[in-house]
């Protein structure tokens, strides 16, 4: 009895040693003693060195075609990645950065309410997504739930962000976290594409091109989640390098920010986080974000 | 022959109880966390991680300007309270729910473009005699407006 409840305890020991390996894919290494002239530095690293867990969130698609939209973007269908070329994707590689893509793409038809675009890229979705095992990220309910629906935006909103968060949960569930890290990448690099195609002149498109620039922002939260895996897995170490030309132009951008102020509506219980920023971009500067970004789009669609 | 198979027996259960406290996870964020969020539409990213009594995770994300949002951090129900604060990028903290009953949600708006970290700490249980350590999933959850 005694043997078997040792046996148990270390089986339950086991399974939280694996639970916490699954979970912590990022956790902090040891770094180096700081000088005391950067001990503050120093504190704010060893509070970031104590911390189990670092996790990378990137913009869903939705939100991002939706900030397009609200900066005056308009709708060109001409510029999704075909669904005909959803049969040209073999590899697992090519499945999760296009189930990206498309994923983007049809974030952008639903904001821009486009019916039959919209029905058309779940299909292809569903296509990629039962190529990569994830059968139950678009079942047919969700077809069926989208039909229903296809006329309420915000409920189509609604169904394509349960997608996504099917698919990456299934696959963090599966151990697979560098699919849906390739699948964020490419969803990430779609909505890139398709923002700096509607958007040509920096002083015209003004709000727009902001739009554009802040995405710096999450860029670098993107090769942060790359660099997770990049070590391990050649599929995320091929697109972190083809990521360094957009990442050259970016560190060329400059983007002024203030402090933050927080108000807060006491009786609402909402925040406003006060803060201004001055984005300094050339016309030649955003004319090579525009290309490199149409280049590493199209290297993944092809 | 008895070794290998306990042996079989342990590396199995080790895997299985893994994936499960996974997929455990995965099930708490969308029934028990979801919901938090409405009226925002989740944004789709599925960002949870088990972490027992003392331990601390952090979730960096940009958010955009002129847009409204909404965090929702939920723990298992065995664990004590969970404490978030958000941070900016130089880690000065803006906002933490020690301060306001240890709600579980925060609403706000950016007047720019910004990277915030999400910073989630489960604190000790002082109130508990056992020597057991509390565990479970945490669960961070980011809604936006689609008006």
């Amino acid at each position: 009895m005694r043997r078997n409840s040792k046996f148990i305890r270390l089986l339950v020991t086991l399974g939280l040693v694996v639970g916490i390996a699954s979970c912590n894919s990022s956790d902090k290494k040891e770094t180096s003693t700081q000088s005391a002239e950067e001990q503050e530095q120093a504190q704010k690293e060893q509070i970031v060195k104590d911390v189990k867990k670092v996790m990378y969130s990137l913009p869903s698609p939705v939100e991002t075609t939706l900030l397009l939209k609200k900066a005056g973007a308009g709708y060109d269908e001409a510029l999704l990645n075909p669904t005909s070329n959803a049969n040209k994707y073999n590899t697992d590689k090519q499945k999760a950065l296009n189930l990206g893509v498309y994923g983007a793409d049809l974030s952008y038809a639903s904001i821009f309410e486009q019916d039959q675009t919209i029905m058309q890229y779940m299909n292809v979705s569903k296509k990629l997504a039962i190529g990569l095992d994830l059968l139950a990220a678009i079942d047919q309910s969700i077809i069926d739930r989208l039909e229903a629906n296809h006329d309420n935006r915000d409920s189509v909103i609604r169904i394509i962000s349960e997608t996504f968060l099917n698919s990456n949960s299934t696959l963090k569930e599966d151990n697979r976290p560098e699919m849906a890290a390739l699948i964020l990448a490419g969803g990430w690099v779609e909505a890139l594409y398709l923002a700096t195609q509607l958007t040509k002149d920096v002083k015209k498109d003004k709000e727009l091109v902001e739009r554009i620039v802040e995405q710096k922002l999450s860029f670098n939260e993107l090769t942060m989640l790359l660099g997770e895996y990049a070590e391990t897995n050649p599929d995320i170490a091929d697109v972190a390098s083809k990521l360094e030309g957009i990442s050259q132009i970016f560190n060329e951008i400059e983007i002024e920010k203030s402090g933050i102020q927080t108000i807060t509506d006491e009786e609402s219980g909402s925040t406003v986080l006060k803060a201004t920023q001055k984005i300094n971009i050339t016309q030649a500067q955003y004319d090579a974000l525009k290309t490199a970004s149409a280049n590493l789009r199209n290297s993944f669609i092809q | 022959m008895k070794n290998v198979s306990k042996l079989l027996v342990l590396v199995v259960s080790f895997v299985l109880l893994g994936t499960l406290s996974y997929g455990q996870c995965r099930t708490f964020a969308k029934t028990e966390c979801k919901p938090s969020l409405e009226p925002y539409v989740h944004d789709g990213i599925f960002n949870a991680t088990e972490l027992s009594e003392g331990e601390s995770a952090e979730l960096y994300k940009t958010f955009y300007s002129n847009q409204n949002y909404r965090i929702a951090i939920c723990g298992d129900k065995q664990l004590p309270k969970i404490k978030f604060s958000i941070m900016d990028a130089d880690r000065n903290v803006l906002f933490t729910n020690a301060k306001h009953s240890y709600k579980r949600v925060w609403d706000f708006k950016m007047e720019s473009s910004q990277q915030l970290i999400i910073s989630i700490e489960v604190e000790t249980n002082d109130e508990n005699i056992s020597d057991e350590i509390a565990r479970g999933c945490v669960a961070v959850l980011v809604g936006f407006s689609a008006d």
